[in-house]
């Protein structure tokens, strides 16, 4: 069924965006959009932005409204995944049952090496996240204005994409694929000699973010 | 997936790839930023780490020689195909 411009009865969207440092208030700003789409579905969002991105809060959160899809931004590593000042919220061996019967999508370092695998055998439906180190190119002299950054624009846009086409009713498989190729695209174009320099130089760190995405679970399971 | 391990390669190897990363590094804009994880490197910083060979100096080298290695194998453009 094609979800593109009806409600999605009974749907929610879990969201943690800390801002406590730099690319963390790139990743809040630039989750706004995610926000505005979910918002045109119809799917309720589950909001903890700045220092509403607690352990404790987001366990009630998951608990009470038992979200079909969860995105994560924040700092981690291969065992988990932070909150506001770093603070853990999901561990793997700790808590990943939490997130039993769900997507997860984790923009964060190194999550799915091991923690996004826990996730899997604990249940979760499929998890979106990266196997190295996620980078983001952004220029200083737009720090102050993040949403007109036009580097760290093709960073987030592409990663962006896998939560707004889950949203949409697109299936995790197609989700991915969508990200892969906005990546692949403005990878491209930074290449070429339509890019301005700072595009051209963060090009290698967008092919690597590109090359270390990865989907585990059921490619074909939908929100 | 890349098998390529850049804490394992011979010393006299890096030290080429040093010197190949170093040069595009100095070629780079001012006005750029790379997050990794959970810090910010701007270009002296970055050249600074390369040239050590520190951990960050590591990481940079391993993305920039994956990226003229998938360049060089026609990679790019084998998935735009």
């Amino acid at each position: 069924m094609d979800y593109s411009t009806s409600k999605m009865p009974n749907a929610s969207i879990l969201i943690t965006r800390p801002n406590h440092d730099l690319i963390n208030v790139y990743f809040f700003k630039w989750t706004q959009q995610v926000i505005e789409q979910a918002n045109r579905q119809h799917i309720k969002v589950l909001d903890l932005d700045k220092d509403n991105a607690t352990k404790q809060k987001f366990t009630s959160y998951v608990k009470k409204h038992n979200p079909k899809l969860i995105f994560m931004n924040g700092h981690g590593n291969e065992m988990c995944i932070a909150g506001y000042r770093d603070e853990v919220i999901i561990e793997s061996g700790v808590n990943e049952r939490l997130l039993t019967g769900k997507i997860i999508y984790i923009r964060s370092c190194n999550v799915a090496a091991k923690l996004g695998r826990a996730c899997i055998q604990s249940g979760t439906r499929a998890f979106l996240g990266y196997l190295k180190k996620y980078s983001l190119g952004y220029t200083p002299s737009s720090a102050f204005h993040p949403l007109e950054d036009k580097v760290a624009k093709l960073f987030l846009e592409p990663s962006n994409l896998i939560p707004i086409s889950l949203i949409k009713g697109n299936s995790v498989k197609n989700a991915y694929r969508k990200s892969q190729t906005a990546m692949l695209k403005n990878f491209l174009f930074m290449l070429s000699t339509k890019a301005t320099k700072e595009q051209r130089d963060a090009a290698p760190s967008l092919w690597r973010n590109r090359k270390y995405q990865v989907v585990l679970g059921n490619e074909n399971t939908r929100i | 997936m890349d098998e390529f391990n850049i804490h394992k390669i011979d010393p006299e190897l890096l030290e080429e790839m040093k010197k190949i990363v170093v040069a595009r590094i100095r070629t780079s804009s001012d006005d750029l930023v790379i997050t990794i994880g959970d810090k910010d490197y701007n270009k002296k910083e970055i050249l600074e780490s390369v040239e050590k060979g520190d951990e960050l100096g590591l990481e940079i080298i391993d993305t920039q020689m994956e990226f003229l290695r998938d360049m060089a194998s026609g990679l790019f453009y084998k998935q735009n195909a």
